[in-house]
């Protein structure tokens, strides 16, 4: 690995967002790979992430590393769009908090890792009602849909949107995910989600689970 | 054994001393607003409607502990958060806009105890005491200034900060634990609590790491601790399943009861905490807020009170409770279990069967 290289994913370990800018700038300037560049970011957020599942590193840490994950694929974009042409993504989430919960993290945090694994994701906020869940899931013809839930109070919001998705017959085109500090794998299985994740770390390789289990990948 | 009233019973298990049976407590927010037909927008912004609410949990099932409110965002609005009541439903009140959003806010918090939620709240509770406090006790509440600073401040705006810009967040923590003795002592002046809650939610690894918690949670925690102490208010810790956390929290804080969600993601189960800690403090817990309270069946919530009885209930220090708040969508049959499984299995003497160390 070049010392260029070295430097992005030790900057993407400490959340340096404007000095990530400045190292990815030169590192394009100097030809360096798209693919290259993108593994890099990637193996950052991989290493802070097993930091994190070890608690070396809390929260702030990870958060600082999203956003300089963003900055620095935010770069890429322009060149991976220039290298996929017309390409639609494989994979479209829709992604929200349910309705009367304004819990935003969870969901940012999933939005990033799925992001990171190449997983297009549209964020509707949070305070979703189900109608809007299913109404954003055909008119971006998306395939995943992820619920967020944080209070115990909200948590069969996550169930009304699964019920609105049968209502509308569209549940068995999508994958369905809830999350949230109250939510466990029995309310995912009482309630008829696709999967579950106890934290977002752990939600892509859930969601890639589903995917192969359905065939769909 | 005599018969005790609650209040008796609840001051007995405080000083781990044996009571008649073993105390309940149940933390029956919105549920008791919805049992109580009562919408969310009424019961946090109308007293009596609240009292109405958690007086009817007090009767409905048998709890011998009674705080208000509900969540954060009532209480946040006093510190100059944005609050949304929605209408006629039953969800609780959100936050839409913090009072701290740039650095030079932290400075401007302000508390204003007028404000319809905090005064609804303390309407409440006065009312509760007039009707039952000879014989129930009254909880307050109050939360951990680093959580209080997440909802006061947006969440990752805070933890931001933790990397960014330390000096501001403890710039601002001590704002709010400045506002908090002003806070905390009109509380205890309005509603004569018997105890005081103190939140500590965000007191996770899964959050902050052990450094951070040190830095930002636990000296702040003390400062707001000492104000209830110097008023000999008891200090009951929630910290839903935040180890290490805990232990740290009871090794360090001047707390009489501690409560976490041991049947949820901590290690630390009743009788770990029993074996470790049951000297030294009054251990609340046992049942489940997102398993058998919800998705179980009054057979299972009385099998979950019996095994938390063997686990913690010997020699008193114990309450029956669950690790946070009760779901609305907890059936009513449910809590209705636990007052029977408390009869059946909790009182004192404890039979040996309950006391066998497995």
């Amino acid at each position: 690995m070049s010392e260029s290289l070295k430097l992005i994913e030790q900057l993407i370990v400490k959340g340096e967002d404007e000095l990530i800018v400045e190292e990815m700038e030169k590192a394009i300037r100097a030809g360096i790979e798209v693919h290259d560049l993108l593994t890099t970011l990637n193996d950052g957020m991989l290493a802070l992430s097993q930091q994190y599942d070890r608690r070396e590193v809390g929260l702030p840490d990870l958060i600082l590393a999203a956003d300089a994950f963003k900055a620095a694929a935010e770069l890429l974009k322009p060149l991976l769009d220039a290298k996929r042409g017309t390409d639609k993504a494989l994979w479209k989430m829709v992604i929200g908090t349910v309705q009367y919960d304004i819990h935003n993290l969870g969901q940012d945090l999933v939005r990033t890792m799925m992001e990171v694994e190449g997983i297009e994701c549209i964020s509707l906020g949070s305070d979703v009602s189900a109608d809007t869940f299913v109404k954003k899931v055909i008119e971006l013809d998306a395939n995943i849909i992820g619920l967020s839930a944080l209070l115990t109070a909200t948590m069969p919001q996550q169930k009304n949107v699964i019920d609105a998705l049968t209502e509308a017959g569209i549940r068995e085109k999508v994958v369905v995910m809830v999350g949230g500090a109250p939510v466990s794998q029995a309310w995912a299985t009482k309630i008829g989600a696709d999967g579950y994740a106890e934290d977002a770390i752990k939600a892509p390789k859930v969601l890639k689970q589903i995917l192969l289990s359905k065939g769909w990948m | 054994m005599k018969k005790m009233t609650s209040k008796e019973r609840f001051m007995r298990a405080l000083r781990h001393q044996e009571p008649d049976r073993v105390p309940v407590f149940l933390m029956a927010m919105s549920i008791g607003a919805k049992e109580a037909d009562v919408s969310m927008e009424e019961y946090t912004t109308n007293g009596e409607a609240q009292a109405r609410a958690q007086l009817n949990i007090l009767r409905r099932y048998k709890v011998d502990l009674l705080g208000g409110g509900c969540g954060v965002a009532y209480r946040a609005e006093a510190f100059g958060t944005k609050t949304l009541y929605y209408e006629g439903n039953k969800e609780p009140p959100v936050i839409i806009e913090p009072a701290a959003k740039q650095a030079e806010d932290w400075g401007k918090l302000k508390l204003d105890m007028k404000k319809p939620g905090i005064s609804a709240y303390i309407q409440a509770m006065k009312i509760i005491r007039n009707e039952v406090g000879g014989e129930v006790p009254i909880a307050a509440e109050v939360v951990q200034p680093i959580t209080f600073a997440t909802h006061v401040a947006h969440l990752i705006y805070v933890m931001k900060l933790i990397k960014k810009d330390p000096a501001l967040l403890h710039k601002g923590l001590s704002r709010i634990v400045e506002l908090y003795n002003e806070y905390i002592n009109t509380l205890i002046d309005e509603i004569k609590p018997d105890i005081f809650v103190f939140h500590c939610n965000r007191a996770s690894s899964e959050l902050l790491t052990k450094d951070q918690f040190s830095e930002f949670g636990i000296p702040y925690d003390i400062k707001t601790l000492e104000y209830l102490t110097a008023r000999k208010v008891p200090i009951w810790i929630v910290n839903n399943g935040g180890y290490p956390y805990l232990e740290m929290m009871v090794e360090n804080y001047p707390v009489d009861v501690v409560n976490w969600w041991d049947r949820g993601t901590s290690p630390m189960k009743l009788r770990d905490m029993k074996e470790k800690y049951g000297h030294k403090v009054c251990l609340a817990g046992g049942l489940n807020q997102t398993a058998e309270l919800f998705d179980g069946k009054p057979e299972d919530v009385e099998a979950s009170a019996k095994d938390a009885i063997e686990q913690a209930g010997r020699g008193g220090g114990f309450i029956l409770s669950a690790g946070y708040e009760i779901s609305t969508i907890c059936p009513p049959e449910n809590l209705a279990a636990i007052s029977p499984a408390v009869e059946k299995y909790g009182k004192y003497p404890l039979a040996s069967s309950v006391t066998a160390k497995p």
